[in-house]
């Protein structure tokens, strides 16, 4: 009996001084590993931006009738780019970011939003049309 | 039986006072210690963070729009790179009862900008070295919305402006 007492009090002991060491850890891995999911949602969202800008270049610098078809990847959290002139700007979760499209021929204004697919194409005028 | 399980633990507390009264002791310096240890290493987490939205150019609405009338620049991905990061002791402040410590960052930015545009780049990399930090002190309550000064419970954090060298 005496030794199992002993067992639970070390055992106790051992756990005290485990819990002082990584109760502050927690909170320390808690900012890192925020700031990676940070990180990594930035990029990510940078990626499909510049993807979305490549495909409108990539349709511009080929002939008329041209089109591409491209669907925005729909991760949990709802974004929309908006292209406007030679300018596409991505919103989400109170974020923004842009890029420019260079020598593109893009009139209207159109809004892209996540999860949907559209059609880029040229038409006989040769500007850009994304339905 | 019974008198030698008696003398175990009695050599086995008086061991374990003697070894509790050494942690205490040292307990002292070795939490100013780790405090400071793991301070340093949310401020590099933090540093990351900040040199990381400027490498993906994706910056908070209100950041977005600053940058657009102004620095637009700074829109456009472009790499900083950190030199290092280093503090130092400003003594003990009366006012919040803490000691007193500055964060020092030294970076690099792979284009050359105009001083106020390394100087708005600076500042967000220094605003999310003290947010790390109230996040790994959980001390988020006790500071402003700039994070600064920030807490531990035994400094108060602050930063100088970011060098480019």
């Amino acid at each position: 009996m005496d030794d199992k007492g002993f067992i639970s009090i070390e055992y106790l002991f051992a756990l005290f001084v485990i819990l002082i060491i990584t109760i502050p850890l927690l909170f320390l891995s808690q900012s890192t590993i925020e700031s990676s999911l940070n990180m990594e949602d930035s990029v990510t969202h940078r990626a499909i931006l510049d993807d979305v800008a490549n495909s409108i270049s990539q349709v511009n610098s080929n002939g008329e009738g041209y089109s591409k078809h491209i669907e925005l990847p729909s991760d949990e959290r709802y974004y929309e780019i908006t292209v406007e002139k030679n300018k596409l700007t991505m919103e989400y979760d109170g974020k923004k970011g842009e890029t420019l499209l260079s020598l593109s021929n893009v009139d209207a204004k159109y809004k892209l939003y996540s999860g949907r697919s559209y059609m880029i194409s040229k038409n006989s005028d040769g500007k850009i049309v994304i339905t | 039986m019974k008198d030698e399980s008696g003398q175990t633990s009695a050599e086995y507390l008086f061991l374990a006072g003697v070894l509790i009264l050494i942690l205490m002791i040292s307990s002292v310096y070795i939490a100013s210690e780790s405090e400071l240890n793991t301070a340093m290493e949310a401020a590099r987490n933090g540093v990351n963070e900040g040199v990381g939205s400027s490498s993906s150019g994706i910056y908070p609405k209100d950041t977005y729009n600053d940058y657009s009338t102004s620095e637009s620049d700074l829109l456009i991905p472009y790499s900083v790179e950190i030199v290092n990061i280093t503090y130092r002791e400003l003594g003990y402040d009366d006012d919040y009862g803490k000691k007193k410590i500055q964060f020092k960052v030294y970076a690099n930015a792979s284009k050359s900008f105009s001083k106020k545009q390394l100087d708005s780049i600076g500042d967000r990399i220094n605003y999310n070295l003290r947010k790390s930090i109230a996040i790994s002190f959980n001390s988020t309550s006790s500071t402003n919305n700039l994070f600064n000064p920030v807490f531990s419970p035994h400094y108060v954090f602050t930063t100088a402006n970011v060098k480019w060298v």
